[in-house]
């Protein structure tokens, strides 16, 4: 009987082990298993107020340099149509979905973020991009960092005034309720063109409906018409580019997209630039597992001067194309 | 001071549709219209679809065919909201907005919320009155045809029965006459021509928005109100949009060339507004002020 009982004490403390042993070891192995086979991947969400060449641009440049390494990024991209309400409201669904990093495109979607990750606590990464000065927007924190596309207007006004000596009085379209700094750069612009005594006539207009309004009674009395890197004036260039082709006058844009699109003259960095600067530091984040405070910010400053030949005849900026000897110039 | 002139005009041309419309909805029919905002979207998106199937055929036949696309294209969205309000028995003000929700998807699966017309033929350059007015003729004539139909219109059974509806909505049921048929006939003419206003300013602007309409009701308001200020002696007359549209852009243009800046052009509007109803208005008490507009 003893002997019995002994050898079902040793039959259940065998079971007992084996179970112990396929309970906690072989889901450990199982585990390392799946670990081995699968490569884990960082969800990323690619944020932009508004669709237009530039923009979509930066976000190309990020999503290309993203993809070339070994580490898998899912990428889900959120447009805001140049809707702020709707920006908002996408960028809380982001936070929602918990992604890996937040690249944001422009100021709006960048504050956005900003603020509700500040209102929630959230940590969530945030690298930005396409945004002069993010000091004075106070665009700074632990989970934050960026690109930063300053623009250097005194070289572009000498570049153009270099082609035409003759221009005394310039036309600056933006739109004033875009917030994004836009109004310092007016006053830049015009510091600039006080000191060569050409007089500026500021257009500001609250959307894009408003150009053919406001614009057209000064097409006559200027000699050229400028734009910034403004996204509701850059993704709706077709209305400007239409009145400079009617009354004459070149238009300079302050991104180079814009002269593939019909601006005459167009001044500033290659777009994709940017993405590719933004990628490179998502990546010391995600995959270094750096902190974003300290991934220094980047500033692009590549730019040029692109001359859109067959625009700039129709606009009536007549020039000896070929013998131009001026640096940092390129002819479409 | 041509130049003036010129620029007047031909904003006052692509506006006028637009005003017309508002005039029949707002001050004939007497319904608070911000349909006409989503018809303005409309029009324009269908006469630009229709655009880029006229690109091998003549200038005329295009201009024809996007004319008749974008008033469709308002009138669709005028069918809608009249349709819910005389059917579903919901205030007009309320099935506008759900109209704007409704058209505001439709648009943007559609199409991109930014189209740009810059790769087609522009149907408005049928003749060219000097180099910097080639649209002035597609203008004249667009609006010269939308104003004799119009006219015409209002001279019928029906378009009187317009202005009885806005003094008297329970009139034609007293007679055993469909009210919905008298009340969606001028809605949808009223969409028609805001479409119609709509593409007459992509076509001159070169692209299509989706927040293209958006605030166009201010400035029909405001045109009806100027304009009943300077016409104010009668209680109906094709006078009023037309003044209205044309004091409208005139005190723009000189509010420009002053120097004005016209950031603040929305807050002139509001006061401009304000006076008008505080002194034309409040001098003359026999003015019909039947509707909350007043227009």
């Amino acid at each position: 009987m003893k002997k019995i009982l002994k050898n079902i004490t040793i039959l259940l403390c065998s079971f007992l082990g084996l179970g112990l042993i396929y309970y906690f070891l072989l889901p450990t192995i199982f585990k390392d298993n799946q670990k081995n086979n699968e490569v884990h991947a960082f969800r990323i969400a690619v944020f932009q107020p508004a669709t237009h060449p530039a923009l979509d641009e930066i976000a190309q440049g990020f999503m290309d340099v993203m993809n070339d390494s070994k580490q898998k990024y899912i990428f889900t991209r959120y447009n805001a149509n140049g809707n702020k309400i709707l920006m908002y409201a996408q960028a809380q669904e982001i936070l929602q979905k918990s992604y890996d990093l937040v690249f944001t495109i422009g100021l709006g979607c960048s504050m956005a973020m900003k603020e509700l990750t500040a209102k929630q606590n959230n940590h969530i990464p945030i690298v930005f991009c396409a945004i002069d000065d993010p000091v004075t927007f106070k665009l700074q924190g632990k989970n934050i960092t960026g690109v930063i596309d300053q623009a250097d207007y005194t070289k572009q006004l000498d570049i153009v005034l270099q082609l035409r000596p003759s221009i005394k009085k310039i036309m600056l379209i933006y739109d004033v309720s875009q917030g994004s700094g836009l109004e310092k750069d007016k006053e830049i612009i015009r510091s600039i063109l006080q000191d060569k005594n050409i007089a500026l006539q500021a257009v500001e207009i609250n959307n894009l409906t408003e150009i053919q309004q406001k614009a057209t009674a000064f097409m006559n009395q200027v000699d050229l018409v400028m734009i910034l890197k403004d996204n509701t004036i850059v993704s709706g260039i077709d209305a400007i580019i239409k009145l400079c082709q009617k009354y004459h006058v070149p238009l300079l844009a302050s991104d180079l997209n814009s002269s593939e699109k019909g601006a005459a003259l167009a001044y500033g960095i290659y777009e994709y630039d940017s993405g590719v600067h933004g990628a490179l530091q998502a990546k010391l984040i995600l995959e270094e597992g750096k902190i974003p405070r300290d991934v220094p910010v980047i500033a692009v400053d590549n730019m040029v001067m692109k001359i859109n030949r067959h625009q700039a005849e129709t606009q009536g900026f007549y020039l000896d194309f070929d013998n131009i000897i001026i640096a940092d110039v390129i002819l479409l | 001071m041509l130049n003036f002139l010129m620029i007047v005009i031909e904003q006052s041309l692509i506006y006028l549709p637009l005003a017309l419309g508002a005039y029949m909805s707002l001050s004939l029919l007497k319904v608070p219209d911000l349909s006409l905002e989503t018809a303005y979207l409309m029009g324009a998106f269908f006469g630009a679809t229709a655009l880029s199937y006229v690109v091998e055929y003549s200038l005329w036949i295009g201009f024809m065919v996007t004319m008749f696309a974008s008033i469709c294209g308002g009138a669709l969205v005028g069918l809608t909201s009249s349709f819910i309000t005389s059917y579903g028995k919901v205030p007009h003000l309320l099935s506008a907005i759900i109209t704007f929700g409704l058209f505001n998807g439709i648009f943007q699966y559609f199409s991109s919320s930014y189209q740009s017309l810059a790769g087609y033929e522009n149907v408005l350059m049928l003749f060219s009155y000097g180099k910097q007015y080639p649209e002035i003729g597609g203008l004249i004539i667009g609006c010269t045809f939308v104003f004799i139909l119009y006219i015409y219109l209002l001279s019928t059974q029906l378009g009187y029965s317009f202005a009885i509806f806005g003094f008297n909505p329970l009139f034609f049921k007293h007679f055993n006459i469909s009210t919905p048929y008298v009340f969606i006939t001028g809605i949808i003419i009223a969409n028609g021509l805001a479409g119609f206003s709509g593409f007459l300013f992509a076509q001159t602007s070169n692209f299509i928005e989706l927040n293209m309409g958006i605030g166009k009701s201010l400035f029909y308001i405001t045109t009806l109100i100027l304009g009943r200020s300077v016409i104010y002696h009668t209680k109906i007359s094709i006078g009023i949009p037309v003044a209205g549209v044309f004091l409208y852009f005139l005190i723009q243009q000189v509010l420009l060339q002053i120097g004005f800046n016209l950031q603040y052009f929305t807050m002139i509007q509001s006061l401009l507004i304000l006076l008008i109803l505080l002194t034309i208005y409040k001098k003359d008490r026999s003015l019909p002020l039947h509707d909350q507009l007043g227009v």
